[in-house]
């Protein structure tokens, strides 16, 4: 190591505007170029670990009050945020601007000339509203199918489909939406957001609600709180999301700003229309059996002690009853109980022996 | 790279989101630049409660004008220059004592064990010799890590009175005080 220390040498690393960048590990485009400097000039290394030292002691020497901070946000807080109206607003400068933050993601934000000549977003939306007694089936041009339900409305911008698509709810609407695994699907309703690939699913964001939900019939959807997916684009922090398999519900709550999940009010055969669909008639089989295949029929976990139930004989056709009045039909004749814990079936009972 | 441009294109896409009227983004704004804000508004004017009631009064009226501010890659820069301009409207004359040169007389003891601590204390003694310019540049360009044009124009400055400025603190703090020997010295 250098022993002959130079004191210029020092206040010279320090005048160069990326050094300090350098010394602080902040990201800069200069960064790698100190770090090799750095290797490869070591007569320089003990200026430079100097200089890096002198530039943390001045961040050192300032200490942090967090209760200033806290305290100066509050008062912030109540001069800006009208506690009242304040939802309603609220949800609608979120819906906005995720709409804005999308468009810039896909045209690459970092050039803002780029964006603002060739692909700056326009905020004239497509709008329709069902202002009528019936359900009002749209198509978009992708193939999506949209059937808007009464005192609902849409909008989407100008670019859906280019890059990716977005429809922006009040009401509930059904969406059937076209596949298409390189543009997803948004929808952004009343402070969440719904994404898919390609799939059926309602969602449910009445104006006025306390509670959104999402109702999936086929595919897998996505949902988490527009405040989660909008932070997701500047910070790292991981967003809580709730992943959505066929008869199966989210239900977000707008006044807490939290996500749950359950099961939809009917659920249905989800290998109905697939090339095997389960056989639920039954004929002197064994109700551990019998509860498999349910399951399978309609996608939702059911649990049991099968040792109990495996020597429970049913001959029963559930072919065509709905979930719950198939475990009415096997619960009232095995003398058992269910009940439903989010997205389960639970049933107990004795079972049969022999 | 990767986490260069993430971390560049974040401040663009930070303050378009927030423009556009997010709370989230504007409450991470807050929380990532606070800090610096106080550090910043407390070296350049005494009174706490003016400094509080600055700080205060430039986010609520940031809120309130998002939709016709222009775009920046610089929220720092942007929040720092905003804050100086409204604490050197409510000081009478806040450059009054800028241009008193302080006097090289300072001469601290080394110790070859010195505790992080009194290291900290050593060098907030010395800094505090410098005149109020020189503290306030050096702040703002180790500190807040702005570069030397972007000192320069906070403090109202052309780009080569700025690199004085800095200059001289950094050579007064080299002649005057053994601390920054200190600092390295016991490499």
């Amino acid at each position: 190591m250098n022993t002959e220390y130079s004191g210029q040498k020092v206040i010279d690393f320090l005048q160069k505007d990326s050094f300090t960048k350098w010394a602080s590990s902040t990201p800069s485009f200069e960064y790698e170029q100190w770090e090799l400097y750095f290797r490869e000039n070591p007569g320089f290394q003990t200026e430079m670990v100097a200089a890096r030292r002198f530039i943390l002691e001045i961040k050192n020497a300032q200490s942090l009050d967090k209760d200033l901070e806290n305290q100066i946000w509050g008062n912030i807080n109540n001069r800006t945020f009208k506690p009242i109206s304040f939802f309603r607003s609220a949800a609608f400068r979120v819906a906005a601007s995720i709409i804005l933050l999308l468009s810039l993601l896909s045209y690459g934000y970092i050039d803002n000339r780029k964006k603002n000549e060739k692909f700056a977003f326009r905020n004239e939306k497509n709008k329709i509203e069902n202002s009528t007694g019936k359900i009002n089936r749209l198509e978009l041009h992708d193939g999506t199918i949209i059937d808007l339900l009464p005192e609902s409305k849409i909008s989407y911008p100008d670019n859906y489909n280019l890059t990716e698509r977005i429809v922006y709810l009040e009401g509930e609407a059904f969406f059937d939406v076209s596949k298409n695994p390189n543009k997803p699907f948004y929808v952004i309703s009343n402070n969440m957001v719904t994404k898919v690939l390609g799939t059926s699913f309602l969602v449910s964001a009445k104006k006025g609600s306390s509670e959104n939900s999402v109702s999936v019939k086929t595919g897998k959807v996505e949902v988490l709180a527009a405040e989660d997916y909008e932070r997701s684009w500047f910070s790292k922090e991981t967003k809580e999301k709730i992943l959505l398999e066929p008869n199966q519900k989210a239900v977000f709550s707008i006044s807490d700003n939290s996500l749950s999940k359950t099961l939809v009010e009917v659920p249905v055969q989800v290998t109905r229309q697939t090339k095997e669909p389960v056989r639920l008639n039954f004929d002197n089989t064994s109700a551990d059996e019998v509860l498999k295949r349910l399951s399978r029929a309609f996608n939702i976990e059911i649990n049991y002690n099968s040792e109990s139930f495996k020597n429970c004989l049913l001959t029963v056709d559930l072919e065509n009853e709905g979930l719950y009045a198939s475990l009415d039909i096997i619960c009232k004749t095995l003398n058992a109980n269910y009940r439903i814990v989010e997205t389960h079936v639970i049933i107990e009972g004795k079972g049969c022996k022999f | 790279m990767r986490e260069l441009s993430n971390s560049m294109a974040n401040d663009t896409a930070l303050w378009s989101a927030f423009k556009a009227g997010s709370k989230v983004a504007f409450e991470e704004i807050y929380r990532r630049e606070i800090q610096g804000l106080i550090v910043y508004g407390k070296k350049i004017c005494y009174d706490q409660d003016t400094v509080q009631d600055a700080i205060q009064d430039l986010f609520i009226e940031l809120w309130n004008s998002k939709s016709r501010l222009s775009e920046t890659d610089n929220i720092r820069f942007y929040l720092l220059r905003s804050l100086r301009n409204k604490l050197s409207k409510k000081l009478p004359s806040p450059t009054e004592i800028d241009f008193i040169e302080a006097e090289p007389s300072i001469e601290f003891q080394i110790l070859s064990n010195e505790t992080e601590e009194e290291r900290t204390k050593y060098l907030k003694e010395a800094l505090s010799k410098l005149t109020k310019r020189q503290q306030e540049a050096i702040n703002l360009r180790y500190y807040h890590e702005l570069s030397n044009e972007e000192v320069a124009s906070i403090m109202g400055l052309n780009y080569q009175s700025a690199c004085k400025l800095i200059y001289s603190g950094l050579k007064f703090l080299k002649e005057n005080s053994s601390l920054f020997l200190l600092i390295i010295g016991v490499l």
